[in-house]
């Protein structure tokens, strides 16, 4: 769970961490072989971590300021990291669950912090094998990225959805396209942030939250967005991570762009037309169930509609950010590839009816993994 | 308006093969079994379970009576098909991937429409109705009561069991259920207008089918005239669910009277609220619980003992303080029904043994 180096970030930089599965070459499933790949690698700029388990690990960029920095950093990292692997005699796999692999079979990374999650959160922690997309996005006003993490809920179920990587669960399909979201809901300070009025009314509820007990420090708070304990970001945690790096930039430029505009939002000082939190859950659980193929609850629009035509209406309502940022043609081509091409999960279904096998799926994802 | 506070419980149990202890999928031969019987049995979701249902009741000693002549009949059915049945939140071997969905429309549009969540609601819950024939007062009650669960879900824990291993959890049913769109602590509603709306904008946005599938851990009832209380695992004596049910009635009434006199809403924050309710579930009655009013944590028997002091006076205004209070000091004394699964599972290191009990216990009037 780490993040990107250095500590001021200008406004809408981005860091981008993914979690990896290690898998073993010959059976492809999930082996605990997290120690030799970390000490066989040596990520230059940016970053290396263990993860909870160690059949994970977890990667960050540097910071930075384009799409294409972001391409390359997560080239540059996929690459050292494969090598590291196979050097450690393992490949590595980007999908937000493993299609087959046992919880019971995976063991805690034994840090003082990891076992003390497991002792404290118990079968939440050993049935926790899952991989996520964190994207910091750099927002030097503490106070201003508070009020944008609020508004930006409404934005969470689109890219849930395009973003979904998770549809296998201990050998079957859960009828998911994200069934990683479902795992991350159960954690006691997982889900959706709630509203705060101030900084102020933020770090009482920290406070409160340490005071009784509830989380042992600010880094405890697994909101789907959740300003950074460490960074001046606001840092989205709520996508699985995507096979393909495309798809990788695709979410990244998706994410800066809601921010942007949630963030201009925030300064308007105009009072936040926020959805009814129960509408909210029903939304993003609906994108983790269905993904782009059903329909999509628009939390702009309090209405249910084709995903298609809610995904466009999205990218309409971000297309002048995106275009601000450069980001327009890359990302609008990304996303029409998406709907058309389907998402990592619908891939990963089509394979396992084409193979007949999940290990055929955890082939394919790793060969999409590293293709560039 | 004076409520009437009437009680109705309904109980879901396990269906238990004799031999293996293991679920089994004969719910639809016991429920043709006891359709000859006087009480209320019905299909749940899964093959491997049923649920039972009172009448209305007016005091404890008639809930009591009910439960047992209930728990007689579904057990009389149940070894007609020698089987037997068994009253906790999880069944300590059960795998999901072994379970079969009771193939009627509304359950199979449920496993349809859910997928895998469906597939692992391998769980038994108990609900407690309690009669306010006010709508509006129902969700002015419904907002106070909401700091108040994590005490209910503390002493009623009995799933610390999940596919063959413990959990660590007082009641892992809260984890499982808490996994359904619509289930947790509802939200604080205005009035009863802004909670239709409410209930309006999910069918209208299709995020549920009807109104019944709202799962929140307390809700105006969409079928009857009644607060509805769904948030603790069903438990394995008929003691302890005459406790549950003395205890929810003495906390409608208690809130009701504060939301008649117009006393304000608690403010607390949602995140304080899911906490606590998680503690209360991984720890039961073994270490500290959340005081969401004192904001603090604070050993269980504390917590326990001030929220049994708040109920006080609608227990004593329902006639029922005498035996809940009892019933509430038995609880912390021989623990939670949790607490004694890990001690007979501690005594031989079988989790058959574990289902005995359950089964024993369920049976024992």
């Amino acid at each position: 769970m780490g993040a990107p180096e250095g500590n001021r970030a200008r406004d809408f930089s981005l860091g981008v961490e993914e979690e990896y599965q290690i898998v073993d070459p010959q059976t492809f499933a999930l082996t605990q072989r997290a120690e030799p790949v970390l000490s066989n690698a040596e990520i230059s700029a940016g970053g290396i971590h263990p993860e909870l388990n160690l059949s994970q690990v977890e990667i960050s960029t540097a910071v930075c300021n384009t799409l294409a920095e972001v391409r390359a950093e997560l080239t540059r990292s996929r690459k050292e990291l494969s090598t590291a692997a196979e050097a450690a005699g393992v490949q590595i796999a980007a999908a937000g669950t493993h299609p087959f692999s046992h919880w019971s079979d995976q063991t805690v990374t034994p840090t003082t912090r990891y076992l003390a999650m497991e002792r404290d959160y118990a079968q939440l922690v050993r049935e926790h094998i899952v991989f996520g997309f964190h994207v910091h996005v750099g927002i030097g006003d503490a106070e201003v990225a508070l009020q944008t993490m609020e508004r930006v809920a409404v934005w969470l179920p689109f890219l849930i959805a395009l973003a979904a990587n998770s549809p296998y669960w201990l050998g079957r399909d859960t009828g998911f396209a994200s069934y990683r979201t479902d795992m991350c809901d159960r954690w006691p300070t997982g889900g959706l942030p709630e509203s705060f009025r101030s900084r102020n009314d933020y770090e009482r509820l920290v406070k409160s939250l340490i005071a009784t007990g509830s989380i042992k420090d600010e880094a405890e708070i697994y909101w789907d967005v959740r300003p950074s304990a460490r960074w001046d970001t606001l840092e989205f945690r709520v996508t699985d991570v995507c096979s393909s790096i495309d798809e990788a930039v695709m979410v990244t430029g998706l994410i800066r762009a809601s921010a942007q505009i949630c963030h201009e939002q925030a300064l308007s000082d105009a009072p936040p037309d926020l959805p009814r939190p129960e509408l909210a859950r029903a939304a993003k659980w609906r994108a983790a169930r269905f993904g782009i193929n059903d329909t999509l609850i628009d939390l702009h629009e309090t209405a249910a509609g084709p995903a298609a035509e809610v995904i466009e209406n999205h990218l309409a309502r971000l297309r002048p950010y995106l275009e601000a940022n450069d980001d327009w043609d890359e990302v609008a081509d990304l996303v029409r590839a998406t709907l058309r091409r389907g998402t990592g999960a619908d891939r990963q279904r089509r394979t396992f009816r084409r193979t007949g096998r999940l290990e055929g799926v955890v082939e394919a994802i790793v060969t999409e993994t590293l293709s560039e | 308006m004076q409520q009437s506070f009437t009680v109705g419980v309904e109980e879901e149990y396990q269906i238990i093969d004799p031999g293996t202890r293991s679920l089994k999928q004969r719910a639809e031969a016991i429920l043709s079994r006891a359709e000859s019987s006087p009480v209320n049995v019905e299909a749940e979701l899964q093959l491997s379970q049923v649920e039972i249902g009172t009448p209305v009741c007016d005091d404890l000693a008639q809930v009591r009576a009910e439960l047992v002549r209930s728990r007689r009949a579904v057990g009389a059915a149940a070894a007609e098909e020698g089987m037997l049945i068994g009253a906790a939140g999880s069944h300590p071997l059960a795998d999901p991937a072994d379970q079969a969905i009771t193939p009627t429309e509304r359950y199979l549009g449920m496993a349809e429409d859910y997928g895998q969540l469906a597939r692992e609601q391998i769980v038994f819950g108990y609900h407690v109705h309690i009669g306010m024939d006010d709508r509006e007062a129902a969700v002015q009650t419904m907002n106070r009561v909401r700091g108040w669960l994590s005490p209910m879900l503390a002493l009623g824990g009995s799933s610390p069991f999940w596919m063959g291993r413990d959990t660590g959890y007082s009641s892992y049913r809260t984890d499982v259920w808490g996994r359904w769109p619509m289930a947790g602590s509802p939200e604080v509603f205005g009035s009863c207008s802004e909670y239709e709306e409410v209930i309006d904008l999910l069918v209208t946005t299709e995020s549920i089918a009807e109104e019944t599938r709202i799962y929140w851990d307390v809700r105006p009832s969409s079928r009857f005239d009644t607060l509805e209380y769904r948030v603790t695992d069903v438990c394995m004596s008929v003691d302890e669910a005459v406790m549950m049910a003395g205890l929810a009635r003495a906390l409608t009434r208690r809130c009701y009277e504060q939301a008649i006199r117009d006393e304000p809403v608690p403010v607390v924050r949602p995140e304080l609220l899911r906490a606590a309710k998680w503690r209360a579930a991984r720890y039961g009655l073994n270490a500290t619980l959340v005081d969401v009013h004192g904001q603090r944590s604070r050993p269980a028997h504390e917590v326990i003992d001030d929220w049994l002091g708040f109920l006080r006076p609608s227990l004593e205004d329902n006639g029922d303080w005498a035996e809940t209070s009892a019933l509430v000091h038995q609880t912390t004394e021989r623990g939670t029904g949790a607490a004694r699964q890990r001690d007979a599972f501690g005594r031989s290191r079988r989790l058959e043994d574990v289902v005995d009990l359950i089964v024993a216990e369920t049976g024992a009037a």
